[in-house]
């Protein structure tokens, strides 16, 4: 004869804690909520401009107002990195209060790798606003915190971050950090840069006028405009040497700039010279297969503290790191050599990856390899491939929202259409006149290193609320295990069993299936005390009891490889000894990647 | 004084002492002692994961500043290995007194895996590769606590015959003290499975499977790094000895030849090339020694052999993935020597022909098969013979014959029989820890001097930079047509075919220096030469005017192969 018990006192004792923590949280300073998230709620508590990019120090400065706010929630990390220049790397851990944040789930989120990448800092600042602003009052933000914990560092690269706001830059430069390179191979450092000739700011472009010599010639509609002049007129029918050769009267000469170290070439030797985001392990491959890679993987002080601190953190089960531009939400492989990431984890990266493309117009989920370029030891590349983390970077803001027809790729007369009409023409640099040592009378001029990369100043916000909540649902993808049912029968000869149904109710698994093929981390541990457990194992027939994979030892310490899948059940089986009288068995299930669950299981 | 004492004891053991194996402490000394030479310097270039000094010492003659080339020498790079950080220091004192310091720098890093080598006076002693991050290797959610460990209180820990009718393994039918791999297309059928020594401490039916320590420093480089391996460690580099060499090769761009004591073997041993031009795979160099680079090693190989009387690299493992000398190859471009400069010789040359082609294969069924030693039992492969010949014997079988002729009978500790408190009755044995690696001063008679002479014959061949045929012709109208050769005076290229083809190391620069006033009507005041080989010779010309040749001056500036500022001459009429 068999009895079901439902286990009673495990569903109480889940209610008590949650209650717990409810009131601990309710009783947390301030009560006053802030921004509410719609249009007509309540002014935020801490105001932040959200229609401009800050530099490192107003970033920080920024977060440390957030910090103050709610220290209950979030507090920045005594473990601070230091960049090569020694600027400080600073992680802010945001969480619910109550529990050890470092033992939920966590996210980590950074930005700007790349230097000149620079409005995934204020993503970053603006995902730690929004979740503090609603935390008082959106259920679901209260929810997230209280299951999950975020690792937060604005920038990875502040050198980079800091020498693109304080110097002439243009849109792609300063992308590097700041240790000398001998980028031209002559044995100096950094001697040959651009030069901000015309003293404004900006790196732009300088043109000559060299009539009958050149390549380009200027748009007759717009002479802000240069137009390539294909040699030949491809028009005309004929073999291409019996047609008329065409020549330009004007000729491009690159970015702003001087040959200083005399060597014939202009600006081969910039600041830095090299790309923190081919650094990190996982496929690796040295500079000559891959620019910028450094002499050995995590070769700079910033790429070696940010993987330290992931390292250390095992907790970490999503991972955004992101740069800019074009629209893209993207995962690895990096290179094609890869091969495939296996089918499990693939749907995962689907599940998030086609939410995104609806959170975030004009952007596309791809594969780095095969829809962008070959990346070697890239960051997301190495948390996936080598930690088992489900890892996305977006490259934030697409130009195609400034064109009319944002299916089509945008031309040179549709930029400037909108940065006449929408900026009043504050984005672009006239093209005048100047005298170089070189190439004597020039005209300098061309877009501002603040547009084409990053948002217009009023389309900051957008960027960085879909972005922020694109991090909030990857973070809440996150594992979160719970004890679906427990059962306990009698089976005859003073036996029971115990069947267990453990549930991870998220999309991300507790162990990814990379994790569990490589034999990454800690397996998940499941463990029955306080009874003597005779055999155990994973049930495998929901309608077949006698079903059992059994374990071959420890029957009570089930170590579970390839943990519970997202969305999925783990069924366990053990057989246990009958107490003598009323007993009651402890269930844990603890993991790297989601918060540890115990619950007794009466056995009356 | 610890060379005397080290001396004397040779002299009184005879060719059969054991070869003296330094302690980090004896280590020490000995460097300080030769680090009172004049021309010796020495220094602490990082620590290991347990604290212990990584030293370098440089040898020079002269300046300490000049662009000169230098050799890189690494030994002690595992437990097994502990004893070439004496070669190593002895190569040191041979050069000290040397010629060659007086044009090329010498950097010698006796030991770059302390920690390893400290093992090798642990007790109970065993033979230590993995020093560095621990994994979980059996996947138990425990990490470390099934070491191996001394379970016959022997002293050793050693290997272990466990009876199972599903092991792989069975006696050498011409020496039942080795183990050979049953092969059941043969009708054999295998009796045990070989464990290294150690208990049961988890219940889990397995013996020493989870040690607490596993990265090995010299499989923690980043070049064909394997990635979730015990050996590779977390990333390339994690393991401080690992980087701090790396460290020191990115210092030090003067470094031209790398020369690594170590279990592999590019000398005496297996030298198989790719073609220089072998096309990439998704943008993936074919890696491997490029046949330009690998008919150098041939050159310097025979010289190799003749000056050190080494014959023979019977151990010597062809996997070199994330190894030192694949980093200092493959990614830094540096042409590089390895030497295993001692193992047990053949006892025979019956099978010496056969074996490298299949080395690769034997050295990963070992590597599966009996954890992790290159010296542990080896399967005998190539073997298609007849099945009615007598059976051949195993490389083991060979290399435990060749311990018994040359004395050394207690090398080999046969099997005893053990009641093991977890497995049963099982056999403890096998080899004494070190006792197969480490040579007899006897066996190494000759190998530092050889090593010396060798790289005293290496010196005048390294590539140097120099300025032939510097001269200036007036045009007239104080014009100056200056012309200039850059030549390699040396025999090595100024790039490894690698180091040219990655870029890795940097083309000569050359500079031309004019007065102030004066202009250079032609050429380029700054530019580079290129890829020049041995004995090769480049021509530069400019026209100058404004300033006479002996205000001119030309610096040929090179990484590794010297540097020269000159200063032009009127050409004689």
């Amino acid at each position: 004869m068999s009895a079901t018990i439902t286990s009673l006192a495990r569903t109480f004792a889940l209610a008590v804690v949650a209650t717990c923590v409810a009131l601990a949280q309710d009783s947390s300073p301030p009560a006053s909520a802030g921004f509410g998230g719609t249009a007509a709620d309540k002014a935020p508590r801490v105001e932040i401009p959200w229609n401009r990019l800050y530099d490192v120090d107003e970033l920080y400065a920024h977060f440390d107002r957030l910090a103050a706010s709610r220290p209950d929630l979030m507090h920045l990390d005594e473990r601070i990195g230091h960049s090569v220049q020694g600027r400080e790397m600073r992680v802010y851990v945001l969480s619910g209060a109550g529990v050890d944040p470092h033992s939920k789930p966590a996210m980590w989120v950074d930005a700007n790798v790349h230097g000149n990448e620079v409005q995934g800092g204020e993503a970053v600042l603006y995902l730690a606003w929004y979740l503090l602003e609603n935390e008082a009052t959106n259920p679901r933000v209260r929810e997230l915190l209280a299951d999950s914990t975020f690792y937060l560092l604005p920038t990875q690269n502040p050198d980079g971050r800091a020498f693109w706001f304080e110097h002439a830059n243009s849109a792609s430069s300063s992308r590097t950090g700041q240790m000398p390179v001998d980028s031209d191979r002559d044995g100096l450092f950094d001697e040959d840069p651009p030069n901000d000739l015309d003293g404004d700011g900006n790196i732009t472009r300088m043109r000559k006028y060299t009539p009958g010599e050149g390549n380009y010639d200027l748009d007759p509609n717009d002479p802000r405009i240069m137009v390539r002049v294909t040699p030949v007129d491809s028009d005309l029918r004929g073999a291409p040497e019996d047609r008329p050769a065409r020549r330009g009267d004007w000729t491009l000469l690159g970015s702003e700039g001087i040959d200083d170290d005399g060597d014939g070439r202009l600006n081969e030797d910039g600041e830095g010279g090299y790309d923190m985001n081919r650094a990190w392990p996982s496929s690796w491959q040295p500079p000559h297969v891959q620019f910028g890679a450094g002499a050995y993987p995590l070769y700079w002080p910033e790429t070696r503290f940010v993987a330290g601190y992931i390292l250390d953190h095992p907790n970490i089960a999503a991972v955004q790191s992101f740069h800019n531009a074009g629209g893209m939400i993207l995962r690895g492989p990096g290179g094609k050599g890869y091969g495939n990431y296996p089918r499990r984890d693939i749907a995962v990266y689907d599940e998030l990856g086609r939410d995104g493309e609806h959170m975030l117009p004009f952007y596309r989920y791809m594969v780095i390899w095969k829809d962008l370029y070959t990346v070697f030891g890239g960051f997301v590349n190495w948390t996936y491939e080598g930690l088992g983390i489900i890892s996305f970077t977006n490259e934030m803001w697409s130009r195609s929202r400034q064109f009319p027809d944002p299916s089509s790729p945008g031309t040179e007369v549709d930029r400037h259409f909108f940065d006449d009409r929408m900026m009043l023409g504050d984005g672009f640099v006239p093209w005048h006149k100047f005298q170089h040592p070189l190439y004597g009378e020039v005209e300098i001029g061309g877009f501002k290193k603040d547009v084409g990369r990053v948002p217009p100043s009023f389309l900051i916000e957008e960027e960085s609320h879909r972005n922020a909540m694109f991090c909030i649902r990857h973070a809440a993808a996150m594992p979160k295990v719970v004890l679906a049912s427990s059962k306990v029968t009698e089976i005859g000869d003073g036996m029971l069993a115990i069947d267990v149904v453990l549930r991870n109710e998220h999309a991300i698994p507790t162990r990814t299936a990379l994790a569990a093929g490589a034999g990454v981390g800690r397996p998940d541990l499941v463990t029955l005390e306080g009874v003597e457990v005779l055999a155990g194992g994973r049930a495998t027939d929901r309608f077949r009891p006698e079903r059992i994979d059994l374990a071959e030892r420890e029957p009570a310490r089930l170590m579970l490889e390839d943990g519970i899948g997202g969305h999925a059940d783990v069924r366990l089986r053990w057989l246990v000894r009958a107490p003598a009288g009323d007993g009651v068995a402890t269930l844990r299930w603890s993991g790297e990647k989601a918060q540890d669950l115990e619950a007794p299981i009466s056995l009356k | 004084m610890f060379l005397l004492a080290a001396t004397a004891a040779a002299l009184f053991q005879g060719n059969d002492g054991p070869v003296p194996v330094l302690d980090q402490t004896a280590l020490e000394t000995r460097i300080d002692v030769l680090g009172a030479a004049d021309t010796v310097t020495a220094t602490l270039f990082g620590e290991s994961r347990h604290r212990r000094g990584l030293f370098a010492l440089e040898l020079r003659r002269g300046a300490t500043d000049d662009a000169r080339p230098a050799i890189l020498i690494v030994a002690g790079l595992t437990g097994p290995q502990a004893w070439t950080s004496g070669l190593a220091l002895d190569i040191v004192e041979r050069l000290a007194g040397s010629t060659l310091l007086d044009d090329t720098a010498v950097i010698v890093v006796p030991r770059l895996n302390p920690d390893a080598c400290e093992a090798r006076f642990a007790s109970p002693l065993a033979e230590v590769r993995g020093t560095g991050a621990g994994l979980d290797d059996d996947r138990d959610g425990r990490q470390g606590e099934d070491p191996p460990a001394d379970v016959n209180g022997d002293g050793f820990i050693t290997w272990m015959r466990v009876p199972d009718l599903e092991g792989t393994w069975m006696p050498d039918p011409t020496d039942p003290r080795a183990n050979v791999e049953a092969d059941p297309l043969k009708g054999e059928r295998g009796r045990w499975r070989l464990v290294r020594e150690g208990r049961d401490l988890d219940g889990d039916d397995e013996a020493s499977e989870d040690a607490p320590a596993d990265a090995e420093v010299n499989r923690n480089f980043s070049a064909r790094w394997d990635e979730h391996t015990l050996r590779g460690g977390r990333f390339p580099t994690d393991e401080p000895e690992a980087r701090a060499l790396c460290d020191l090769l990115v210092s030090r761009p003067d470094i031209q030849v790398v020369l690594v004591f170590g279990e592999q073997d590019n000398l005496v041993g297996d030298r198989k090339s790719v073609p220089d031009d072998a096309p990439a795979t998704n943008r993936l160099p074919k890696a491997g020694l490029r046949k330009s680079d690998a008919d150098r090693l041939e050159r310097l190989a025979e010289r190799w052999k003749k000056a050190t009387g080494l014959k023979t690299a019977d151990d010597a493992s062809t996997d070199d993935a994330g190894t030192l000398q694949a980093y200092a190859y493959e990614h830094r471009g540096l042409l590089t020597l390895c030497s295993r400069p001692w193992s047990i010789p053949p006892a025979d040359a019956k099978k010496s022909g056969g074996e490298p082609e299949n080395e690769d294969e034997a050295a990963s069924d070992a590597d599966e098969s009996t954890d992790e030693s290159a010296d542990e039992p080896d399967e005998d492969a190539g073997d298609d013979g007849d099945a009615e010949e007598a059976p051949e014997p195993s490389k083991e079988a060979r290399r435990i014959a060749w311990l018994d002729e040359h004395g050394r009978g207690d090398a080999h500790l046969g099997w005893q029989p053990f009641g093991h408190p977890e497995l049963g009755p099982v056999e403890i044995g096998g080899f004494r820890p070190y006792a197969a690696s480490e040579p007899r001063l006897g066996d190494i008679e000759g190998l530092a001097a050889g090593a010396a002479k060798f790289l005293e014959g290496l010196g005048p061949d390294l590539a140097r930079v120099g300025v032939a045929d510097i001269n200036a012709t007036d045009l007239g109208g104080g014009l100056w047509d200056l012309h200039a050769t850059v030549v390699n005076t040396g025999w090595l290229p100024l790039r490894s075919q690698w180091g040219e083809r990655t870029r890795s190391v940097r083309l000569p620069a050359v500079r031309l220096e004019v007065p102030g006033g004066a202009s250079l009507r032609a050429g380029r005041s700054r530019t580079s030469a290129g890829d020049l080989g041995g004995g090769a010779r480049q021509e530069f010309r400019w026209l100058v005017s404004g300033a006479l040749p002996g205000a001119i001056h030309l610096t040929v500036d090179t990484d590794h192969a010297g540097r020269v500022r000159t200063t032009f001459e009127e050409e004689s009429q």
